[in-house]
């Protein structure tokens, strides 16, 4: 719980701090980012949609989502109910956050929660929860990733021109990959199996039944209420906070 | 670009602030525990699980096995990049043989 002593900050103080651990971040940043801007190339985005979809949105699931229902004319509503699906636990991060900033100026507020991303926010979250108070930290953490989040989209995106086939260089199979270890980190034991299992199976009927996309939203409505059924693993901070560990 | 792109990366835009935005404005309000909390926490899993089962059981074999081994990895490493490169790894070498 946040101390009561001392007050909420955001000062440039805490940017500085953000910033000394910010090389790894902005590294694997980078990385992704190539790799979403090969994706977004095969996915027949162009150039300018790649690199306005990343400095504006900035979340590499959201994204990935987004333009594997990309089409032309685009389904306005589909993407749009694609991000909100992923990005739900922004939300929860944001509410988790809130605590540790309440104090500042609104806008203070909303700008550190404007940059949560997964890595950021558990940072953030871990300092708070030493005791530390200066919000800039993660503003800091951002700086430098939401640019290179940005740039390396439109490198990725011009070399994906190159690689004619994404199948035959395996780059398909990189989101899966991305999706297995980010489960890793959400798997609770056994129960798990109850929603994932469900979505799963819902998934890969309606892949068969349904037209688009669809199963997506069909497979998770079906996993996430069937996960209902267990018991709640734990609270949404101590949750996320252990999926990052 | 065309108009629909541009209304589409527009509400894509706001969307995402908002969902973050909207945490911060509501955060006392928000239910954050009982079932509609639970079922807000058991999404991402299920929409991660609902994009990627299809590719993986409509692939096949060097599918099936690739994915394996990366959760394998992903397990040991918890590594996000680490695990990518490893799964390109395996799907390009399986794909080779299989």
């Amino acid at each position: 719980m946040p101390s009561s002593l001392t007050p909420a900050q955001l000062t440039w103080r805490g940017v500085r701090d953000g910033l000394k651990l910010a090389p790894p971040l902005v590294l694997s940043t980078s990385l992704y980012g190539i790799i979403f801007g090969v994706l977004a190339a095969q996915a027949g985005l162009a150039l300018a949609e790649s690199g306005i979809m990343s400095a504006t949105i900035f979340a590499g699931a959201a994204q990935l989502l987004i333009i594997e229902t990309w089409a032309r004319p685009v389904p306005v509503v589909a993407v749009v109910l694609g991000l909100l699906v992923v990005n739900a636990r922004h939300m929860l991060m944001a509410i988790a956050m809130r605590p540790h900033l309440v104090g500042l100026p609104l806008w203070k507020q909303l700008l550190a929660a404007s940059v949560i991303v997964d890595d950021n926010w558990a940072l953030m979250m871990g300092r708070f929860e030493e005791g530390y108070r200066d919000a800039g930290f993660i503003l800091g953490l951002a700086l430098f990733a939401v640019p290179a989040w940005t740039a390396m989209t439109l490198v990725g995106h011009v070399l994906g021109g190159g690689v004619a086939d994404p199948r035959r260089w395996g780059l398909d199979f990189v989101i899966v990959a991305m999706f297995i270890v980010l489960l890793c980190g959400r798997w609770r034991g056994l129960p798990t199996l109850l929603p994932w299992g469900v979505a799963a199976a819902v998934a890969v009927g309606a892949s068969y039944w349904l037209p688009g996309k669809w199963y997506i939203v069909v497979g998770t409505l079906a996993g996430s209420f069937a996960g209902l059924l267990r018991a709640d693993p734990e609270g949404p901070l101590k949750a996320a906070l252990r999926a990052k560990s | 670009m065309t108009p629909d792109a541009a209304l589409a990366l527009a509400a894509l835009a706001f969307a995402a602030f908002a969902v973050r935005a909207s945490g911060i404005l509501l955060g006392g309000f928000i239910p954050s525990t009982g079932k509609a909390g639970q079922l807000l926490r058991e999404m991402p899993g299920a929409v991660m699980v609902s994009l990627a089962a299809p590719s993986v059981i409509n692939g096949g074999p060097a599918e099936w096995l690739a994915t394996v081994l990366t959760a394998a990895v992903a397990w040991k490493t918890r590594s996000l990049i680490g695990t990518m490169v490893a799964g390109l790894a395996f799907i390009w070498a399986l794909r080779q043989v299989v």
